[in-house]
């Protein structure tokens, strides 16, 4: 891993941790989960 | 949490050392700050960097005050026009490679004046007027005077004007 590549990982780690938590968010209401139902979230949200 | 993104990309783009093509000029840009008069720095092109220069200078700070500063405005710019879109991590993952790296790192003005570029397109996509926008490009301009260069664009690209 080059060093110029670090603040790239480190700024998809944030999306990633972001993206699995609005999803963790959405799945007990929805029941089903998944991009839809991270998708219908954020337009509720 | 996205503002704590912001922090550490304006603290990554701040405190490096010796990292961007124009790091030398810049050096110098500060080095002169220190000896020369206000208004002649002011009259130099670019004054609102100059005057940050002259300012890290006052409070006896090196050129990664200055660099800090431009950091922290450019993220600032970032983190507001991502928040006005459908996923705002997402925006900064993609800007990482090019937009800070190459353009915030190596080319402090310019990301200066794109960042309170990107504050005022935010402004606009929340409804605010072209005149709002204008006032930021105005203001972007002392940082890097081809800012004015986006005004006409914004408005060919604003749906009541197409």
């Amino acid at each position: 891993v080059n060093a110029i590549m670090l603040p790239y990982l480190l700024f998809f780690a944030f999306f990633a941790v972001d993206a699995l938590l609005s999803q963790a968010r959405v799945r007990p209401a929805g029941g089903g989960g998944g991009l839809a139902a991270a998708e219908a979230g954020r337009a509720r949200a | 949490m996205l503002g704590l993104g912001g922090v550490v990309m304006a603290l990554l783009i701040g405190l490096r050392y010796q990292v961007g093509g124009d790091w030398i000029p810049y050096e110098r840009y500060w080095q002169i700050a220190g000896f020369a008069e206000l208004g002649d720095i002011l009259a130099m092109s670019d004054p609102a960097h100059q005057l940050l220069n002259w300012l890290a200078q006052q409070a006896r700070v090196r050129v990664w005050g200055v660099n800090l500063a431009c950091g922290i405005i450019f993220s600032w710019g970032l983190v507001r026009f991502a928040r006005t879109q459908f996923d705002p991590w997402l925006v900064l993952v993609v800007a990482v490679p090019y937009l800070v790296t190459v353009v915030a790192m190596g080319y402090t003005r310019e990301a200066v004046a794109i960042g309170i570029l990107m504050a005022g397109l935010a402004s606009l996509f929340r409804g605010g007027s072209l005149v709002r926008f204008a006032v930021y490009a105005v203001v972007a301009a002392p940082f890097h005077k081809t800012s004015f260069l986006v005004l006409p664009l914004v408005i060919f690209a604003s749906p009541t004007n197409r």
